[in-house]
Order: C-alpha cells, then sequence, then structure tokens
C-alpha cells in the first residue's frame, strides 16, 4: 500500500451480556485488533437509550480499542429511498441521529444505505433518486456540521451502480458526501452472471430488467470518492460477507486500486464472523497478510 | 361540568415480549380502554426500531386502542437540562424525533421533565433552568409546526417546582407550551414533609432550604390556566410509587374537579405502574371509573 491504513473491524458484539462483551472484545485485542466499526446495531442502541454510548467508549477503550468509523442502522422501510411518504419526515430525523451520534463517537465518517429500490418495484426510477437526493439535501447540512462524512455504498441494484452514485455526488459536491466501496457488492455485480438465480439477476428483474448492468470496472468508476469501504468474499451469487480467500473477489486487484484512493481514510472489513463461523485471529491475520 | 376529556392508561410495553403484549393489549380493551399513553419508554423502543413502530401501530389499531398523549423520554442525557454540553445538540434532534413519531400516532400533547440538579452539585442553579428553556427554545417551533403542546411537569425537586415551571411557560407565552398537572408529585411535596426520609428530601439535599412544601389544592389553582394534560396517580407522600387511586392518600374529591375545570384540559392520564404495584388492568380501570363517578355524582 502507498499509505498505511487503519483497518477496521465489523464485529457485531454489543448485545452480548457485560462479561462476554468484555472478553469478546479482549479477545479481538488479543488478536492485534486496533479498530471498530461503529456498528448499525450499536447505533440502534443508542437511539433507545443515549446512556449506552458511554458503556460502549468505556469497554471500548479498556481494551485498547477505539471506533474509526460507522454503519448506520439500515432497513427497507426507513433506507433513503423509502416508499413509506408519511413517515419520511421520521426517517430524515432518525438519519440525523445517525449522525449526531457518529459525532458523539468521536467518528468522521458513515455508511448510510440509500435503499433498494426493487423493494417497491411499482414506483418509478426517477422517483426513488429524487427521494434519495431529497433525503441527501437535508442530511449533508447536518453532516457538515457533525464533521462526518456521509457515504453512500455501491450495491448489486439498479439504483446504487457506480453511475447512480455519482449522479447523487455530481449534485452534492461537498466534502461531506463520499462513496463506500463495496468489494462483496462490487463482486454479485460482476461475478454474479455466472450464477442464473443470483441476487442480482433477482434484485434486477424485480424492477423489469432481464439483464443487469454487469461491471468489472466498479472500483476504478468509484476510486475518487470513496472514503471508506466494505472488505469481504463470496463467489458472485449470494452477499456472503466471508473471509477474503473464501469467495472470488479479485484482492490484488482491489489492494493496487485502493491505494490509490485519495479520499479514502481506512479499511473496513465487513466480514460477519458470526454469519461464517470464523474466528477472530483467522478474520485479523487474514487483513494483516492482505493490507497490513 | 362533565367529564368530556379522554382518559389513557399508562402500560409498561418495555415490560412485555410480542407475545405477551397481545394479551395485556385484548384486557385494556376488554375492560373499556380506548386509549393509552405512548409512554416513554415505549418511544425509546420505536427509537431503535422503526419496524417496531408499524408493528405496534398496527396492534394496537387491531384492538381498537389509540394513542392520544405521549411522555417524552427522561433521563439525565433526555431531559430538557441534559448536563452533557457536547450532546445537547443531539438532543434537540432526538426531542424532535420523538415529536414527530407521537405526531405520527395523532398524539398532540407531549410531557417532558425539566430534569433535576439533584445529581449535579458543581452546575448553578439557574444553569439547569436557563439549559432547559434553551431546549424548549430549539424545539417549540417543531412543536407549532405538528400543531402539538408540550407540557412541562411539576416534580418532587427544586428545579420542577409549581413556581419554576410556572415562570418557564409564562416566560415563553406560546400556545405550543403548557404545564402536565401530576397528582402523585404534588401529594408529596404537600405530605412528604411529615417523613424524615421523603423523596422530596432525599431530592432538595443540595439546597440549603426546606423542600418548597405546599397544598396540592393551592398548587393546582397556581397552574391551572395552564394545564393541558394531568398524570394521575397515588402514594402516601413519601415515595413516588405510582399505585392506584385509593392506595394512597391524594385527595382526589377535591383535586378531580378543580382539575376537570381547567380551561385547556386535553387529557387525564393514568399513570399508575401497573407491573410495579401488583396491580391488574381490571382493577386500574375500576379504580379511576370510581373517582370519576365520585366527581360525576358530585356535580
Amino acid at each position: 500500500m502507498k499509505k498505511s491504513l487503519p483497518i477496521t473491524y465489523y464485529l457485531d458484539f454489543s448485545n452480548y451480556s457485560e462479561p462476554v462483551r468484555r472478553s469478546f472484545l479482549h479477545e479481538a485485542a488479543c488478536c492485534g485488533i486496533k479498530h471498530l466499526v461503529l456498528t448499525d446495531r450499536i447505533i440502534a442502541q443508542i437511539m433507545r437509550d443515549p446512556a449506552w454510548a458511554k458503556v460502549m467508549q468505556k469497554e471500548v477503550a479498556a481494551e485498547g480499542l477505539s471506533f474509526m468509523d460507522a454503519h448506520a442502522p439500515f432497513g427497507w422501510t426507513f433506507d433513503m429511498n423509502t416508499a413509506f411518504v408519511d413517515e419520511r419526515p421520521v426517517t430524515m430525523l432518525r438519519h440525523q441521529m445517525h449522525l449526531h451520534i457518529a459525532r458523539l463517537m468521536n467518528v468522521d465518517s458513515i455508511t448510510i444505505h440509500i435503499g433498494n429500490d426493487y423493494r417497491f418495484p411499482e414506483v418509478p426510477l426517477q422517483t426513488h433518486l429524487d427521494r434519495i437526493e431529497e433525503m441527501l439535501d437535508n442530511l449533508l447540512p447536518v453532516a457538515e456540521e457533525c464533521k462526518v462524512c456521509l457515504c453512500i455504498e455501491n450495491i448489486w441494484l439498479r439504483n446504487s451502480t457506480p453511475e447512480m452514485l455519482w449522479y447523487f455526488k455530481d449534485k452534492f459536491p461537498t466534502e461531506y458526501l463520499g462513496f463506500c466501496y463495496d468489494a462483496g457488492h462490487a463482486n454479485i455485480m460482476n461475478n454474479g452472471r455466472l450464477h442464473a438465480d443470483g441476487r442480482a439477476w433477482q434484485g434486477w428483474k424485480a424492477v423489469g430488467v432481464d439483464t443487469p448492468q454487469w461491471d468489472d470496472q466498479i472500483l476504478e468508476k468509484m476510486l475518487p470518492q470513496v472514503v471508506t469501504c466494505h472488505l469481504h468474499d463470496n463467489y458472485g451469487d449470494e452477499d456472503q460477507h466471508d473471509l477474503p480467500g473464501n469467495g472470488n473477489v479479485d484482492w490484488n486487484h482491489v489492494r493496487e486500486l485502493l491505494c490509490k484512493a485519495p479520499r479514502l481514510k481506512q479499511l473496513q472489513s465487513e466480514v460477519l464472523i458470526n454469519r461464517n463461523s470464523l474466528a477472530i485471529k483467522d478474520l485479523a491475520d487474514k487483513f494483516n497478510e492482505l493490507f497490513g | 361540568m362533565s367529564i368530556s376529556v379522554p382518559l389513557t392508561y399508562l402500560f409498561e410495553f418495555d415490560k412485555v415480549d410480542d407475545a405477551a403484549r397481545n394479551n395485556f393489549l385484548a384486557q385494556f380493551a376488554a375492560c373499556g380502554v380506548k386509549h393509552l399513553v405512548l409512554s416513554a419508554p415505549l418511544l425509546n423502543i420505536m427509537m431503535e426500531s422503526r419496524d417496531k413502530t408499524a408493528q405496534i401501530k398496527k396492534e394496537m389499531e387491531s384492538f381498537g386502542l389509540s394513542f392520544c398523549d405521549g411522555h417524552s423520554p427522561y433521563s439525565e442525557h433526555q431531559n430538557l437540562n441534559c448536563p452533557y454540553v457536547e450532546e445537547r445538540k443531539s438532543l434537540a434532534v432526538r426531542l424532535k424525533m420523538y415529536m414527530n413519531i407521537a405526531a405520527y400516532f395523532g398524539v398532540d400533547t407531549m410531557t417532558y421533565h425539566l430534569g433535576n440538579d439533584v445529581l449535579y452539585p458543581d452546575i448553578p442553579f439557574q444553569t439547569h433552568i436557563d439549559r432547559a428553556c434553551s431546549m424548549l427554545e430549539a424545539i417549540l417551533p417543531e412543536a407549532e409546526k405538528l400543531n402539538m403542546t408540550l407540557c412541562v411537569e411539576n416534580i418532587f425537586v427544586r428545579s420542577a417546582t409549581a413556581d419554576i415551571i410556572l415562570d418557564v411557560v409564562k416566560k415563553f407565552d406560546s400556545p405550543h407550551l403548557a404545564l402536565c398537572f401530576d397528582a402523585g408529585h404534588a401529594n408529596i411535596m404537600e405530605k412528604g414533609h411529615c417523613a424524615a426520609d421523603s423523596i422530596a428530601r432525599r431530592y432538595w439535599k443540595l439546597s440549603p432550604d426546606e423542600p418548597a412544601w405546599e397544598d396540592s389544592i393551592v398548587k393546582l389553582k397556581r397552574m391551572l390556566p395552564y394545564i393541558v394534560n394531568a398524570h394521575l396517580h397515588d402514594n402516601d407522600g413519601i415515595g413516588d410509587y405510582h399505585t392506584k387511586p385509593g392506595c394512597g392518600n391524594v385527595n382526589w374529591r377535591e383535586i378531580l374537579p378543580l382539575l376537570l375545570s381547567a380551561p385547556r384540559l386535553k387529557v387525564l392520564q393514568s399513570e399508575v405502574q401497573m407491573f410495579r404495584n401488583g396491580l391488574s388492568i381490571k382493577e386500574t380501570v375500576e379504580s379511576f371509573e370510581r373517582i370519576l363517578a365520585d366527581v360525576e355524582a358530585a356535580i
């Protein structure tokens, strides 16, 4: 790598009991992990109970760890394009709160899902884009106030291709809007073509498009505005969030390009160790081998 | 005079799981209840989960229940005087979100805790009041937008006496800011002087003076023009038990008729905590039916 970027790890531990949380964090620290993702679950917990913020900060700091980047809570019912129009005022405030929580936790970038169009196939694409634009218009001043960069992420769907992300970036040139490059999702939009009933095929067919817009240049297209990244592996069919090497993402290619990303702040492991029954040690060793 | 305002019931939503919740909602409906309180713990749950919000809305509707008043969540991080300066901006957003969730349910009055001073000996007393006022200033435009009335509640602490909250409400002179008369808290500030260990004495320990003891009826008369909501629960003046009317020494026969004459009153709320006091929904509802029947009979 041209420059040494911190590696942050998405570890979903905050719903464990206190002794288990402490042991888990100690395990992570013993495996050489330094930085954690402020996860969607932790943010949701702080939404419910603001006092939880200090509990988390204290427990993480006790192991010499810190939060470095964040992922906002997500779901098709409250992502930026939500078609539940009567709830949009609450949804906007919900995402404003996510930005404020990131600020309070000393995190300076947060990934927020723009939303998936296939959930609302009856809604025209332009309406999705307009709704996302309206949400960004509301959120970006808050992001600026909080000094937190709001990152939008490539997914395997029609409304979250690199071209779509640039559509929004061109409308909002502020430095507080950036991209989150998701290596696993990019792989679905490339190697997904090999799997007849893969996630990409399903997602595009649901909105009336027979063939997804396959793309093997996603990172190249996003690179100038990539602020954070989600690194995980799959075979192009499912969104497995598996360990690099347990799929067919071309990690050499990803590594070479990411080191040229001018705005990149950190490298994030978005490997889901619970879903894939992985050891923290194997996770940390793999990321150190690839990016350390 | 007749009892024309709705009566809403507090239910401790946070104490039951999804399956049990439906049994309790069915029981409320079977006991003739029409309205529940959009309570503070419930709003906290809804902050965490949008989908739970939609689910509970559907369940309430299926039992013919609705929310018509709310209680903004309270804690040292959520009260109007929040002492954590770095959190105050996000608190304003948070409070607006509670209001918007409430508005989504058609709720048009929300009760607020100004906050306690007792935990913060290093913060000058007036700073608590100033902070509460600045927070109200930040959120009142949202109340206006949502056509909602924010009600500040009398508590048994130095920073939420009738004098303090009346000053705050008069200062803003807004149709969207009013008072919530809490009968149980008023009782503590009336009868707590008899006990050395009353909760009021404990919460006034930073003050060199005795707690501002006051007869509940005198207090109610002073607050009356500004009262929009009321919290009804009972105690013995020593502890804040939130038990059912009749299980304490609140003077319901005098309080209720006077309260019902409040010109801006929109809603009466049972703030009885049933689980905490081992009470059934049925006996709680019956206790309210009794005290309200007494008032009607006296009219």
